[in-house]
């Protein structure tokens, strides 16, 4: 189709189109492994089994889907936004318009790159939400690495659609996170990894006095291709609102004696 | 210091240029009798004369301005429109001048030297411009009042003056005065015509940075006049090098923006189609590989281009030639913006080329580094960025604006408040051409999120309810607590009902009370709570809320 004569920059320009698509797809398909990841939150790292000194532990699968369950899944989900964000990815939100902006701020996730959608399905099953559901979903897929979706933007996308995002996240290398109860996730769609979150214990607060300051939650992590559970305690949200291991020696330190009312 | 004497320039210059060409585009929905304005990213852009009268001024938002003028007709910001609509006339005025600098659609440039030769003088080049640009536009739409047209978009004003600034200024008082304003040449005709401009014109005709016009104003120096009265030596002293340019900008002895450079002599991109191309879309896509890579040259330099020629040629020979000026610079997508107004004019104007475009080559002409729209530490966007930018837009396009939103800090007790759900569609800048120009919403440091008092202390609920749930609070007696006019529970809270279920409280902290816009209507009074239950798979903590005797769950920390 066409050629260049003058062009002083770079000679990538020369050759058709054709030629330079094919050769990035040849591209993609060989990319290292180390690209194929995103990273984690340092404290997550233990969990996915890397070393929790690495600054910049990379442990997502770009590709994969992550269902964030238990009574702290929220907190979860947005404790994975985390370090992607902070890296440079872009986060969409879907379907959440609960979502605690301010306790994602303080867990460390870049707002500046997060975007925060309304749920295109609207709650319905007509085809024609579904159709448009479609169309904005996998349009932002495009763009953004990590996908947030709430539980009731999955259960109101039909099972086919599901599975369509799932191989459109995977081909683009993007990370579908679901947050959402246990038994009606696994029902609709089957995730890679799979985060459930408990609650242990709030800290803080006692019969009419304190605030809260710290709960201790109990992160477990199985999935598909992985030989056994890994769990971990984790504060989430610490005193300051962010992600941080509990250490085992310090617990009893780390009391804290909340002010009561006297008189 | 010896005047340097810059080269004459005349300036043709609409200020409405947006309403004129929505009027010429689609004369049955938009009439020269309503009070029109445009709007972009919910601001006024330009407004016609009658809307002005009516109070609506340019940056007003869009209910402000629909506040002073409620009749008032909205007109959709499209820059391709009025650059294809302006085409008519820059052609018309190529008849006479070979080489026009056409700053943006509405606004154009011309060297006086020749011209003006051939006429007899500036003041009949004045009126000869102003002939042939109103038969332009007459020759394009028939059956339209043009004078009417161009009325309606702050009417054509042309400026005759030494140097670039100084004819600008000329044509922007000549538009509203409605005849030619010729400056005679010389220097000391030239400063005396500047000097009682505000100092506030320099952002909008040299691209001086707001933040150095704002400096100017706190020391005093409010008109071009006071700055040309100081010596050069106590500019530069004060200001540094920008000094040097501002006092050449203020004798109007320099019209070259400041800062720029010449750009490397083999800095021309150009692409030959051994095919032919007649579809502004190939083109156009075609253009983009060529300014895409003139955009990576520029960020990798830190440098953005001021002027650039754009040539296309047929395979007949035909040619079409213009120079493209913005002050604020161009990178990669406004540069594209550029090349696809001139090809759409050219292609889809009066005189299309009679066989496909063989040669498209895009020469920078001059180039300053790229001072005052970097964002991030690492310089500019990044790919990531564009790429969603470009997502993004395509699912406000899907779904609607209101559909996507970013968050921005505003502060307040409330965790519903604390951010504020800001459209992304309204945050683009005014005059992106094209995406990826847009600029995204950053919150607020640290520094600013300063306590608001009254505000619940760290950490937030991470999942807060927009429609706060009803629920009942009880002692142990079964009765619903009540917090009394001092901020004093009745009894120890037990007991939370919610759905017909009832949980046990384990721990509670309060009541913080909050009395909040007592002054207007939306007063709030209430007290907070933050209670923690159990439940079968653990322990659940909520804020909760006592209002008027009633307990909502505004957030749970889940």
């Amino acid at each position: 189709m066409s050629s260049v004569r003058v062009s002083s920059l770079s000679p990538s320009l020369s050759g058709p189109l054709s030629e330079m698509a094919l050769s990035e797809m040849a591209l993609s398909e060989m990319t290292l492994a180390r690209e194929r990841l995103l990273p984690v939150h340092q404290t997550l790292a233990p969990l996915f089994g890397l070393n929790a000194d690495d600054p910049t532990p990379l442990a997502l699968t770009r590709g994969h889907t992550v269902a964030c369950v238990g009574s702290a899944a929220m907190s979860c989900a947005l404790a994975v936004l985390v370090a992607p964000t902070r890296a440079g990815s872009w986060a969409g939100v879907v379907g959440l318009p609960s979502c605690g902006v301010q306790a994602a701020a303080d867990l460390g996730v870049a707002l500046e790159r997060t975007v925060f959608v309304a749920d295109p399905t609207g709650g319905s099953r007509t085809s024609g939400q579904q159709g448009d559901a479609a169309a904005a979903l996998s349009a932002l897929v495009d763009g953004v690495d990590v996908l947030l979706l709430g539980q009731r933007v999955v259960s109101s996308l039909s099972t086919s659609l599901l599975r369509r995002l799932q191989t459109r996240v995977q081909s683009r290398g993007g990370v579908l996170v679901v947050v959402g109860e246990a038994k009606s996730l696994a029902s609709s769609l089957s995730a890679d990894v799979r985060l459930t979150a408990t609650t242990q214990q709030w800290q803080g607060v006692g019969l009419g006095y304190g605030h809260l300051q710290r709960r201790q939650v109990l992160l477990q992590l199985d999935g598909r291709r992985r030989a056994r559970t890994t769990e971990q305690q984790v504060w989430l949200p610490d005193h300051q609102g962010q992600l941080s291991p509990v250490e085992k020696a310090a617990e009893n330190t780390g009391v804290v004696i909340p002010l009561r009312r006297v008189g | 210091m010896a005047a340097i004497q810059p080269p004459r320039c005349a300036v043709l210059h609409t200020p409405a240029w947006s309403i004129a060409a929505a009027i010429l585009h689609e004369p049955e929905t938009f009439h020269v009798a309503q009070p029109l304005a445009v709007f972009h990213a919910q601001r006024v852009l330009s407004c016609s004369p009658l809307a002005w009268r009516e109070g609506v001024r340019p940056g007003q938002r869009r209910r402000q301005a629909q506040g002073a003028c409620p009749h008032l007709v909205i007109v959709p910001f499209n820059a391709d429109r009025d650059a294809r609509m302006y085409e008519p006339l820059v052609q018309s005025i190529g008849t006479l001048v070979p080489l026009i600098d056409v700053e943006n659609p509405g606004s154009l440039l011309l060297a006086t030297r020749g011209p003006s030769r051939y006429v007899g003088g500036d003041d009949a080049l004045a009126v000869r411009l102003l002939t042939l640009a109103r038969e332009g536009l007459s020759h394009a739409n028939q059956g339209l009042n043009v004078d009417e047209v161009i009325a309606a978009g702050g009417g054509l004003g042309v400026g005759i003056a030494d140097g670039r600034i100084a004819a600008t200024l000329a044509a922007r008082s000549s538009s509203r005065r409605g005849e030619p304003v010729v400056i005679q040449p010389g220097h000391e005709a030239t400063a005396t015509f500047l000097a009682p401009y505000a100092v506030k014109v320099l952002t909008a005709v040299a691209g001086c940075s707001p933040d150095l016009v704002d400096l100017l104003e706190r020391l005093g120096l409010r008109q071009l006049g006071d700055i040309a009265r100081l010596s050069v030596t106590d500019l530069v002293g004060r200001f540094g090098a920008i000094g040097e340019t501002l006092h050449r900008l203020a004798n109007g002895t320099d019209d070259t923006p400041p800062s720029t450079i010449p750009p490397p002599p083999d800095l021309t991109m150009s692409r030959v189609f051994d095919d032919p191309l007649l579809q502004l879309d190939m083109l156009v896509f075609a253009a983009k590989a060529l300014t895409d890579e003139l955009g990576a040259y520029f960020h990798e330099r830190g440098q953005v281009c001021t002027r650039v020629q754009v040539e296309a040629e047929s395979e007949h020979g035909e040619s079409s030639q213009r120079v493209w000026y913005r002050a604020e610079g161009m990178r990669s997508a406004t540069l594209l913006d550029r090349v696809r107004w001139q090809l759409d004019g050219w292609i889809n104007g009066t005189e299309p080329p009679t066989a496909g475009v063989t040669l498209l080559r895009v020469t920078p002409i001059d180039i300053r580094s790229d001072a005052g729209t970097q964002v991030g530490f690492w310089g500019g966007r990044s790919e990531a960025d564009d790429n969603a930018t470009r997502a993004i837009t395509r699912v406000i396009g899907l779904l609607g604006p209101q559909s996507v939103t970013v968050a921005s800090w505003r502060g307040g007790r409330d965790p519903r408040e604390v951010y504020e759900m800001v459209c992304f569609a309204d945050i683009g800048s005014a005059d992106s051409g094209g995406v990826g120009q847009q600029l995204v919403l950053r919150p607020d440091d640290d520094a600013d999120a300063a306590e608001w008092p009254g505000s619940l202390p760290a950490p937030a609920p991470a999942v807060v309810h927009h429609d706060p749930l009803l629920v009942e609070v009880t002692d142990v007696h079964g009765r619903v607590v009540a917090v009394n006019g001092r901020g004093l529970v009745s009894a120890t809270p037990t007991t939370l009902l919610q759905h017909g279920q009832s949980y046990r409280i384990v721990a509670w902290a309060g009541p913080w009370p909050v009395d909040e816009r007592w002054w207007d209507q939306r007063a709030r009074r209430a007290a907070r709570f933050q209670l923690v239950i159990e439940q079968s798979d653990g322990q659940c903590a909520y804020l909760a809320e006592v209002a008027a005797g009633q307990w909502w769950l505004t957030a749970e920390y889940a």
